[in-house]
């Protein structure tokens, strides 16, 4: 206990020294820089924290670490008294004393407490430097001193010092004595002489005689050392209260490095799948790791975030071995990685977390995992290629010069703690501009001005503003957008009618130009002898008399309103072009910018939603982690368009389902290694999943290479739901299809994993959310393939404009693979023929039940005109769509629905027009599924009067062209399909091509008359049951009984009452109308 | 469904010609007038006793009908112009529309109700009401305007369930004309929301 105690203490006091290295080590940089404009502050903030260093350390026995903190202070004092000055030398001896003191605090996390060295590396650095009686330190202890304060100082003392006790109040004679006599001043934190007394005394827990005597602020700091139950460095900055800003932009910081993080494990174990040889690239990624590692740890540090910055400095060592030492890399040691990581985001999320087993666990790891990357070489790795690799991909800069002679291995290791060796070099070299020999000789370089970077610098370097927007608001952004889209149409329409006003204005005035022209031409030749044969009445008077016509003119009235007319065209003119046209230039340029504004608005604001898959890929690979850690397996996950972006809100509802699919491969479908080995697989399983559009619709694979589904474990478990007999007539499908049955588990025990039977329930719910679909498939032996597909919520996308009836969709691109064009013929056929293979000819006007164009009606059915169609392929169907018109190409907006009617047959959503209004996106793969159900159904019931909600296909057959648009609007306009016929010779012809549901047939006509017809299908087996009804002008009773004799079902007289019609068709077909006729 | 409307357009040609615009310019003197006799007792008609406000409703208009929607609960109220029909949904399901950016589907609710086998949407007015997941624009006849509405005593109140329309029947209510007492029925929104019929969309 005492012990764990003592551990705890030295580990926060070595924690508060590392916390004061980057600053001593900035202040130094800055002096190297220039010594002589010292920052007195500064200076008496290193001497400061050197002091406490030297004081906390003594107190808990760390000798070397209190011994070479107190040389440095008596620099320090002696540069305070004015006794000598900064140089390069003295600069370069602190430097290294704080990087070495940064490695003897490394090692004490590591356990090794023994640091001899250290203080034998600051006096070597300060040999010369510091006059030898700096090591003589005057101490003066009253011989008086009991017997309480002897027992005091044995147990403060080590061994060694005991064994030296003897000499400490000995002149000095030789350095080993030095060195005692030191050890026992700095033990009592003593380093001054004027001072001695009081620290001794507050040290030795003696009430000073005179208080005033001592100085205030260092009786404080001893106080706060020297109490005799170890104090705890002061961590109540921590807890207590992080500025909330700061958590903020920590949290902000942490997300994008723990992202990085994850997305370098994520690559690095999608390629180490067995222990590996340490190449470029490995070595590109693990910098790039443990950069986001160290400044994270950095960032931690600085406002305080205790868990996270003593977490990230142990894995930062673990990561800095890898990438200096390990000649090879292994599924282990990327393993331990991904712990070490995982521990670092869950103490970044909440450092209260308790991960002390975790940590340990690790802790306990790291050693083998080096020791085994180290032993790489031993195991066939060419240690020379590695070495090559290495320093291709370690900036020269940072690499050891080559003519050094090798550093002791154990030096390195310290070295590396705090500042590996190549950094530590590397900062040297920044402040001093010299390399440096490990004997501690250097070579003077040019002195190179440049600033340490300590951790908040490189914090404030790295963050970034960010702002966080609720969804709703941006919603509200995306239809304020839409406002102004529409808006701006209204103006483009209005600025539209004003060039179209303008163009007859112009035209107006031509012909008014004209006019005035033929006028004043007419005039002239007098063809208009008696029209303005009036001369003024001043001419009339004789003023100009003795003129002649040719020699002066005479203004008559109507050539003076000829000038006025003249005169008004040139203002006209003029108006037109100096004040319209420029008017309207003008606002078509604005107008027009306006509208390249508006879509740049609508195009960020849609992209503001949009985010890639990479978003979830951390907690699937993790998800797979832990559940492969669960289980004992071996499995890796690999993904294919993580950068595919879509509407969050999908990720958002869909994170949770594929994590539960990962967990059930991993558990139910990856076997373990040693089957897989048995079947001849790889010994790691593989999870793979892949995301990619599908014309509207968002389509993800998910993938296993395990087992496949046990479905004779299926099979048992949905006897316990359903009866024998009906689980006898599943097939694989059937069977596949029950896993996502709520309640539905093969595992009949639950475990933390699986076994409860809510997971894929919870993926249907998620699909059924989106408006999607999942299909399973699997292959015994061979592992287990899921769908997943989805309409995209929001998105651009190219599509092809095309009308249905009367009606314009969109149809998605992706879905299009060609435009081509029907003949009259091929029309009437339900296939067409390419390169000798059929492909249905879909009618989606039909299929759709929408009204179809009177135009378009005819021309089918009066068969003299071909029609635009486009093929299409989606999810492996193709067919022929026919359409009633091809408007183009455009790129539309993907809108939903919205939150009532998610879904719509045939309809993934709509897109919004400039004007407002809205167009449906074709669902091109329902409408495949419909064709296909609608022709199941007619194979079942094709004799039968056909389903409910049939469209009806209704022949008219009569001589009259009005009466054959008349009904023919009114069948449509119930939502059924009229077929026409000019005569009843022709409704055979037609009754031919395609068998009507009903006949509605007139019975005065050429070639034909209705009885004729009436008998025709009455010959005939075929056509007996097509109800007939009459429909005519002849209301005798004689034509009723004569129809009735024939086999007409029913008997109306022109002209016909709407509802008596479709009461009669209604009754002969059961059918109702389609549509509301008002609409 | 039983309150009958007193402005029936057939009877009160007037009325029929309220354009929302005029609506809104109504509800702000209603408004104002409410506040003036808010303490006046003395109207012809006016029962202060066993009444209970139950806050201001959108009165409308269904196939003759008068019901009355909870204001809160309406988003927006206007004329229909852009309609946009989708193939293979039910009649009563006329569509959906566009309301600044925001597709919303658009219910005809004489026919959803039964009111009606057929009804014309074209330039029809309405409301889009909404709860905490959806939100529908409703076709409805006519806007009469928004009233406070208050609870009649008990015992003339008492509404018995009487046919499927009534499943959207909350209760009467009454409000207050300058001659007296308009009967109104309240509409239960809640259940028009909530319903299989509404959230289960059966396609054709």
């Amino acid at each position: 206990m005492m012990e764990t105690q003592e551990m705890s203490i030295m580990t926060e006091l070595i924690q508060e020294v590392e916390s004061y290295l980057p600053d001593m080590n900035g202040f130094l940089g800055v002096l190297a820089k220039d010594s002589s404009n010292v920052n007195q502050e500064s200076q008496q903030e290193l001497h400061r924290m050197t002091h406490t260093i030297k004081g906390a350390a003594a107190m808990i026995q760390l000798d070397d670490l209190s011994k070479s903190a107190a040389l440095m202070e008596d620099v320090l004092d002696e540069i305070f008294a004015g006794k000598r000055s900064w140089d390069g030398n003295l600069i370069e001896a602190m430097t290294d004393t704080v990087l070495n003191i940064g490695s003897y605090c490394a090692d004490v996390h590591e356990g090794e407490t023994d640091g001899s060295e250290l203080y034998r590396i600051t006096r070597e650095a300060f040999k010369g430097e510091i006059a030898e009686e700096v090591f003589t330190v005057p101490v003066s202890i009253d011989d008086d001193l009991g017997q309480q304060d002897e027992d005091l100082l044995e147990l403060l003392s080590d061994d060694e010092t005991d064994d030296s006790m003897s000499v400490f109040f000995q002149p000095v004679a030789d350095e080993e004595e030095t060195e005692a006599e030191d050890d026992l001043a700095l033990l009592l934190g003593v380093a001054e002489s004027d001072s001695d007394d009081a620290d001794l005394e507050t040290l030795l827990g003696m009430e000073s005689d005179n208080p005033s005597e001592s100085n205030p602020e260092e009786v404080i700091e001893e106080e706060e050392s020297g109490q005799d139950e170890p104090v705890e460095p002061d961590y109540s900055f921590m807890a207590g209260g992080i500025d909330p800003e700061l958590q903020e932009l920590f949290n902000e910081e942490a997300e994008e490095h723990l992202e990085n993080i994850s997305r370098q494990l994520n690559e690095l174990s999608s390629i180490v799948t067995e222990r590996t040889a340490v190449t470029d690239e490995f070595r590109d990624k693990l910098h790039s790791l443990r950069r986001s590692v160290h400044t994270l740890k950095g960032a931690a540090a600085v406002i305080g975030i205790e868990p996270v910055a003593k977490w990230g400095h142990d894995f930062e060592d673990f990561l800095d071995n890898l990438h200096d030492e390990s000649n090879t890399i292994s599924p282990a040691s990327l393993a331990a990685m991904q712990d070490g990581a995982d521990i670092l985001e869950q103490i970044a999320l909440d450092p209260s977390v308790n991960v002390d087993t975790e940590i340990r666990n690790l802790q306990n790891l790291f050693p083998t995992i080096m020791a085994e990357g180290l032993a790489g070489d031993e195991k066939n790795i060419e240690k020379e290629e590695t070495q090559q690799s290495i320093e291709r991909s370690v900036p020269e800069e940072l690499l050891p010069e080559k003519s050094e002679p090798e550093v002791p291995k154990e030096q390195s290791r310290q070295e590396s703690a705090w500042q590996q060796p190549a950094e530590a070099d590397s900062i040297r070299k920044h402040i001093f501009g010299m390399s440096r020999t490990t004997s501690g000789e250097s070579v003077a370089k040019p002195v190179t001005p440049i600033q340490i970077s300590s951790s908040a610098n490189s914090q404030k370097k790295t963050v970034k503003r960010m702002l966080r927007v609720g969804s709703e608001k941006i919603a509200e952004l995306m239809g304020l957008s839409g406002d102004l889209a529409v808006n701006l149409t209204t103006f483009e329409k209005s600025a539209t009618s004003m060039q179209t006003g303008l163009d007859e204005f112009e035209i107006t005035l031509q012909r008014l130009r004209n006019i005035v022209s033929t006028l004043e031409t007419g005039f002239k030749q007098e063809l208009i002898p008696d029209f303005g044969a009036t001369v003024s009445a001043q001419d009339e008077h004789g003023a100009t008399d003795e003129f002649d016509s040719l020699e002066i003119d005479r203004y008559s009235d109507l050539q003076v309103i000829l000038n006025s007319l003249n005169e008004t065209v040139t203002d006209l003119e003029s108006i037109r072009e100096q004040d319209l046209s420029t008017a309207q230039d003008s606002w078509q340029q604005a107008v027009s910018k306006q509208r390249r504004i508006v879509g740049e608005t609508q195009g960020a604001v849609v992209s503001i939603q949009m985010t890639p898959f990479s978003t979830l890929s951390n907690r699937l690979y993790k998800t797979v982690r832990e559940s492969a850690k669960a289980t004992g397996k071996k499995v890796r996950l690999l993904i294919d368009g993580s950068t595919l972006e879509m509407d969050s809100h999908i990720w958002n509802v869909l994170v949770d389902a594929l994590m539960h699919l990962l967990r059930n491969c991993v558990d139910h479908g990856v076997e373990m290694s040693t089957q897989r080995q048995l079947a001849g697989k790889p010994e790691q399983g593989t999870i793979r999943i892949s995301c990619f559009r599908q014309g509207s619709r968002f389509v993800l694979r998910l993938s296993d290479d395990g087992a496949g589904l046990d479905y004779d474990a299926i099979r048992n478990k949905a006897r316990d739901l359903y009866s024998d007999s009906d689980v006898a007539l599943m097939d694989d499908a059937a069977l596949a299809a029950l896993i996502f049955k709520p309640g539905f588990s093969v595992r009949s025990e639950v475990t933390s994993m699986s076994g409860r039977g809510v997971g894929m329930d919870v993926v249907r719910n998620a699909l059924d959310q989106l408006n999607g679909a999942i299909e399973v498939s699997a292959s015994q032996g061979e592992g287990t393939e899921f769908v997943l597909s989805m309409p995209i919520a929001v998105a651009q996308l190219p599509a092809l404009m095309v009308m249905f009836g009367e009606q314009q969709f969109a149809v998605p691109m992706r879905d299009v693979t060609s435009v081509l064009r029907l003949s009259a013929e091929e029309l009437t056929k339900n296939t067409f023929e390419v390169d000798d293979e059929s492909f249905p000819l879909l009618r989606p006007a039909e299929i759709l039940r929408l009204k179809p164009p009177v135009a378009s009606s005819e021309r089918r059915n009066g068969a003299s005109h071909s029609s635009l169609a486009f093929a299409v392929e989606t999810f492996g169907r193709r067919g022929i769509m026919v359409a009633d018109a091809i408007i183009g190409q455009k790129t539309v907006v993907f809108k939903n629905l919205g939150s009532h009617l998610q879904s719509s047959p045939c309809v993934a959503g709509v897109t919004i027009m400039g004007d407002g209004s809205l167009v449906p996106i074709l669902q091109t793969e329902d409408l495949f599924n419909r064709v296909e159900s609608v022709d199941s159904q007619t194979d079942r019931s094709a004799s039968s009067a056909g389903d409910a909600g049939k469209v009806l296909d209704i022949l008219i057959a009569d001589d009259s062209i009005s009466v054959r648009k008349v009904l023919g609007n009114f069948i449509t306009s119930q939502g059924w399909h009229p077929i026409v016929a000019h005569d009843g010779a022709d409704a055979m012809v037609k009754i031919k091509e395609k068998t009507p549901d009903l006949i509605i047939l007139d019975i005065e006509m050429p070639n034909m008359n209705g009885f004729e017809v009436l008998q025709a299908l009455q010959s005939q087996t075929e056509y007996r049951d097509i109800p007939v009804l009459m429909l005519t002008s002849r209301s005798a009773d004689k034509y009723k009984e004569k129809a009735a004799g024939l086999g007409a079902s029913g008997f109306v007289t022109k002209p016909f009452k709407n509802a008596e019609l479709i009461s009669l068709i209604s009754g002969l077909t059961s059918q109702t109308p389609q549509k509301d006729s008002e609409q | 469904m039983k309150a009958q409307s007193e402005n029936n357009p057939a009877k009160n040609p007037a009325a029929a010609e309220y354009e929302l615009q005029d609506l809104v310019r109504l509800i702000n003197d209603e408004l104002t007038e409410g506040l003036r006799h808010q303490s006046d007792d003395s109207r012809p008609g006016f029962k202060k006793i066993e009444m209970q406000d139950i806050g201001r409703h959108i009165c409308i208009e269904l196939s003759g009908n008068l019901t009355a929607v909870p204001l809160s609960s309406v988003l927006e109220a206007g004329d229909l112009e852009l309609l946009q029909p989708l193939p293979l949904l039910p009649s009563w399901l006329s569509g959906i529309t566009n309301i600044r950016g925001d597709i919303v589907s658009v219910v005809n609710l004489s026919l959803f109700l039964g009111l009606a086998d057929k009804a014309s949407i074209n330039k029809r007015p309405f409301l889009v009401v909404h709860d905490d997941t959806i939100k529908v624009a409703v076709i409805v006849d006519r806007v009469i305007g928004t009233r406070s509405l208050y609870l009649p005593p008990k015992d003339s109140s008492d509404h018995q369930k009487e046919s499927s329309t009534d499943a959207f029947v909350a209760g009467k209510a009454v409000y207050k004309e300058r001659d007296g007492e308009q009967e109104i029925e309240l509409f239960d929104l809640k259940a028009f929301l909530s319903s299989p019929k509404l959230r289960d969309v059966t396609t054709l």
